[in-house]
């Protein structure tokens, strides 16, 4: 320690508050300069809601023998929206019979069994393909052995558009509490030979399962494929 | 001869066609030309399977391909089919030893209907294969190619079926070409894209869009003929863009940018954007040079960094400008970390011992100087490559990125403890912590002053001064020589306060002469640093849970005790046996204190809910009586849908700027009556620890750091109002009130996906 160098008490005083001083300034010049610098930038896109995890749309639909159906009536149950077209390969492909057993039929044998509701709906729009009259529809269903809890007609396309459908299959799965739990394809094979079924993973199955189970539904919603809805 | 070849070829002829019970069947056509199996019949589409080569060398490859004529306003299908269809599929069977190559599929073109887009072709098609034949195949044979082709046509409607085909091509000595199938296949070659060297693609995706980038080749006549392109992309994989949405063209000064809406059906966020990409010049589309087609692979980057590798205007001197504006925030930045509340004790002392040594020695000096500034660089160089690193690996990180994983914050808190204990005078230890002391010592040795280094750029990391965040934003979203450049200014402007110090003798005339006093500020400066550990502890409490913020405590305890025992028997007045006994229990105490946090700090963090738990964002004591709700995107938008402003505080708990905004701005009478009066929705998003979520709402922004405050007004059209990082009440009521008022500037679509948005300040700043 030398402090023989060491300056006037005061003088070091003055040196020290001018240090400070100058810190001070330094850093409220730096904070004022930081609050003009960084001024408002232009906004960004507006992201697109998701569907899933919120409340289904409530509809009103009548079936092919005059009966009623809305999302209040099928609170409590899990309900599945099927959009089909009986003239589209890819409604053909989940409806035909490989070795005796159609994979929708199976499906739905299976589910409305298990306490779930089912409704085709057929969103064709009269003239269009896949529009049938109530009385061919049903000739449909009996003919393919489809067991649906009852075969919607959407002619106006309305319920259609309501749930964002735009292929034929394509599925919605409402839980009991109406939340929208699954949207999209019926499998991951987007093919239309009846063959690809065995090899495929079915969605709906998947999500129906976890669902009745109380589990999370792992993949809730997926590009469907297949025709478009005929409006 | 010609006849006898066609004669043989006529067993080439199409065997069966075994249709889909579910569709009409196609029938076979019996009379073919040479080298063609073809499947037509009542069907919209002629299908053909052929082969280039009449005759084939063993070794050698049979150019096949399948022909695809769909009848007028009928269409088939690329190999990914978009919203509706299938692509055509071929599987074959094979003689033993013959392999077949995947397809290569011309590019298509946009088919659309009402809603939805599909990608296919409307004229006659040729998806191009080959047939390797094995070296061991007997010359005098005959290679019988079997296959069965599946396929799709649609116009309104859509008919499906499969077809089996076979063609027959004798092995012969040498290869003949089939001349107009091999023309036609030389034709359709000219149409398949291909991987061009030189092509980049980056892509990144956000809620709402997927924005894909193409740099082409730093080649000037390339470049200015994308002045006025016309770009289609064809996307190769479902759930990721909406088909249907019309993307939106940019030209960037290196490229071209594409903007196309996200699938309502997205599941996740994929890795990689594949497909095809198809760009009309300027040139090609007057005259006759061909469109290029590029086959696009395309990593899925964070949407700031897209954004940073093209910014909208620069060119060399903007980019430049942009670059130096950035550094010279850096280097401001690193000058006022210097005053930071976690590296003032340490660096202020450091700054008195090496002015004292300066008059002494001042060339030993100026070494130590040097040594400590290289320490502080290499550390910001290693903070560099970690943080490209992590980005190189996918990872969403923004600045404070370390400071995210609790682990890093319980070691950084008793890290500063021990420079703390050390201040207070607990104990002295040389090759660490002798820097600290160095107040009382001549020049401190040379491992000790990079080390110090080391140690400042620790210490400085949780404290970020206000210019820190626009400079380091940029150099995070930047390449790799921004990021540098950006680090190394913000170590210069940490060391050269130092610097000067030594080097300048007359500047250390202003540098207080050492005295006693100097014993009293450096223990007082000790406070300072166990402050910066209260707030770290508080910070590891939020992020892991009150198991771990006690385990730190005990840690704490645990390492004071090992650093007393080094500081009472560590000194040189000790027997040899005594140093070595309390210099290993130090070191013991320190690594079971780390091992402590350590462990509790990632358990901790692994437990879900502890964030959420710790009330992060749940209406705190300390915040007044406002409202706070998480943020989401689905809040976010829900609540602009019922009209109500809504402000977005993006916070974290280890951000000392957000702290001081919670007290100074929504902690102020005159804040809290603004949001009672407008009825203004508050919506916070916590980045305490990593949230994807939270992450890629800074992205749309430009912004990978916190604070981040943003205002959207009641208009759902109007802009949102991003407000500076400091906040005042005066700032935020002001923007609330602009908010209520007539809606400000509505941007167009091209700003939305210039990147402008996403840059930095200190970008904007620029010319």
């Amino acid at each position: 320690m030398t402090d023989t160098t060491r300056p006037p008490r005061r003088s070091r005083r003055i040196r020290i508050i001018a240090a400070v001083a100058g810190a001070t300034l330094l850093l409220v010049g730096g904070v004022a300069a930081a609050g003009v610098l960084i001024d408002e930038g232009p906004a960004v896109p507006r992201p697109a809601l998701l569907p899933v995890g919120d409340p289904a749309p409530a509809f009103t639909a009548t079936d092919t023998r005059g009966g009623s159906h809305s999302l209040t009536g099928y609170a409590g149950k899990w309900l599945v929206l099927e959009w089909v077209n009986h003239e589209c390969p890819y409604t053909k492909k989940h409806y035909a019979l490989v070795d005796g057993v159609g994979n929708t039929q199976a499906m739905q044998k299976e589910y409305t069994k298990r306490g779930v509701a089912w409704l085709s709906v057929v969103s064709s729009g009269p003239g269009k393909q896949g529009y049938t009259t109530a009385a061919e529809a049903d000739e449909l269903t009996r003919e393919k052995g489809a067991a649906p809890t009852a075969v919607i007609r959407d002619t106006a396309g309305v319920l259609g558009r309501l749930y964002g459908a735009r292929n034929t299959p394509q599925y919605a799965i409402v839980d009991p509490d109406g939340i929208l739990r699954y949207v999209g394809a019926i499998d991951d094979k987007r093919t239309a030979r009846s063959k690809d079924i065995a090899g495929a993973t079915n969605y709906v199955r998947a999500a129906l399962d976890s669902g009745l189970a109380g589990k999370p539904i792992a993949i809730a919603q997926t590009q469907p494929y297949g025709c478009d809805v005929k409006y | 001869m010609q006849n006898q070849i066609a004669s043989r070829f006529f067993a080439a002829a199409l065997l069966a066609a075994v249709v889909m019970p579910a569709t009409a069947g196609a029938q076979s056509v019996a009379r073919q030309p040479a080298a063609v199996a073809r499947a037509t019949g009542s069907q919209p589409v002629e299908i053909e399977l052929r082969s280039a080569a009449r005759t084939v060398a063993p070794g050698d490859t049979i150019p096949v391909a399948i022909r695809l004529r769909p009848n007028p306003g009928w269409h088939t299908y690329w190999r990914y089919a978009g919203d509706v269809g299938s692509p055509p599929m071929i599987s074959w069977r094979l003689p033993d030893g013959f392999t077949a190559a995947p397809l290569r599929w011309p590019a298509p073109v946009r088919i659309e209907a009402p809603a939805v887009a599909s990608y296919g072709y409307k004229r006659e098609v040729h998806l191009l294969g080959a047939v390797h034949v094995p070296p061991s195949a007997r010359v005098g044979s005959t290679a019988r190619l079997e296959a069965t082709l599946t396929w799709v046509v649609c116009d309104v409607e859509c008919i499906a079926g499969d077809v089996d085909v076979a063609l027959a091509v004798p092995v012969a000595a040498r290869t003949v070409a089939d001349a107009e199938v091999a023309s036609a296949l030389a034709a359709e070659a000219a149409h398949i894209p291909e991987r061009r060297d030189g092509w980049t693609f980056r892509a990144a995706v956000d809620s709402a869009n997927v924005l894909l980038h193409a740099y082409p080749p730093g080649d000037a006549a390339m470049t200015s003929g994308l002045a006025t392109p016309r770009v289609q992309f064809f996307i190769d994989s479902s759930g990721v863009i909406d088909h249907a949405a019309q993307p939106q063209v940019r030209t960037l000064p290196v490229g071209v940018e594409l903007q196309v809406g996200r699938s309502a059906y997205a599941g996740g966020t994929p890795s990689r954007i594949t497909g095809v990409l198809v760009i009309d010049t300027a040139a090609a589309a007057g005259g006759d040079a061909p469109r290029m087609l590029l086959e696009v692979d395309a990593p899925v980057v964070a949407m700031a960094q897209l954004a940073a590798v093209a910014p909208p205007a620069p060119g060399l001197a903007g980019g430049l400008v942009a670059l130096a504006t950035a550094a010279l925030l850096a280097l401001l930045g690193g000058t006022l970390l210097n005053l930071m509340p976690c590296v003032l004790p340490v660096l202020s002392i450091k700054t008195l011992g090496i002015a004292e040594a300066a008059a002494h020695d001042s060339r030993t000096a100026r070494r130590h100087v040097l040594l400590f500034g290289a320490g502080v660089l290499v550390s910001m160089w290693a903070l560099v490559g970690v943080l490209l690193a992590l980005r190189a690996a996918g990872t969403e990180v923004g600045w404070g990125y370390q400071l995210q994983n609790p682990v890093v914050v319980g070691a950084l808190a008793l890290l500063i403890f021990a420079a703390g204990l050390n201040m207070a005078g607990v104990f002295d230890l040389r090759p660490v912590g002798g820097s600290l002391s160095a107040a009382t010592r001549s020049a401190p040795r040379s491992t000790e002053a990079f080390l110090s280094g080391v140690l400042v750029t620790a210490l400085a990391t949780p404290c970020s001064a206000p210019f820190l965040a626009a400079a380091v934003a940029y150099a995070v979203t930047g390449g790799a020589a921004e990021s540098f450049v950006v680090f190394t200014a913000l170590g210069l402007g940490l060391v050269w306060p130092l610097a000067m110090v030594a080097a300048v003798p007359r500047l250390r005339a202003w540098v207080p002469k050492p005295g006693a006093w100097m014993v009293t500020l450096r223990q007082v400066l000790a406070f300072p640093l166990f402050a910066t550990v209260v707030w770290l502890a508080w910070v590891l409490g939020r992020q892991a849970g009150v198991n771990a913020l006690v385990a730190l405590l005990g840690a704490c305890t645990l390492l004071a005790f090992g650093l007393w025992v080094l500081g009472r028997f560590g000194t040189i007045a000790e027997t040899k046996g005594r140093r070595r006994f309390a210099q290993g229990l130090a070191i013991a105490t320190a690594a079971g204190a780390l091992a402590l946090v350590s462990g509790a700090s990632a358990q901790g963090a692994a437990t879900p809910g502890v964030v959420q738990a710790g009330g992060a964002t749940s209406p705190g004591a300390d915040e007044g009586s406002l409202a706070w709700t998480p943020y989401s995107t689905v809040a976010l938008e829900a609540q602009r849908d019922s009209g109500r402003i809504v402000l977005v505080d993006f916070t974290a708990d280890w951000c000392l700027t957000c702290k001081v905004n919670d007290r100074v701005a929504f902690g102020s009478e005159a804040v809290r009556a603004a949001v009672r009066n407008r009825d203004v929705v508050l919506l916070r998003a916590d980045w305490t620890t990593r949230d994807p979520v939270v992450t890629r709402a800074l992205a749309a922004f430009g912004r990978n750091s916190v604070p981040f405050v943003v205002i959207y007004p009641q208009a759902r059209d109007a802009a949102p109002i991003i407000l500076p990082t400091l906040l005042t009440s005066g700032i935020v009521t002001s923007a609330l009130e602009r908010a209520v008022a007539a809606p400000s500037e509505v941007l167009t679509s091209a700003a939305l996906t210039s990147g402008r948005i996403a840059l930095s300040p200190s970008l904007q700043a620029k010319p």
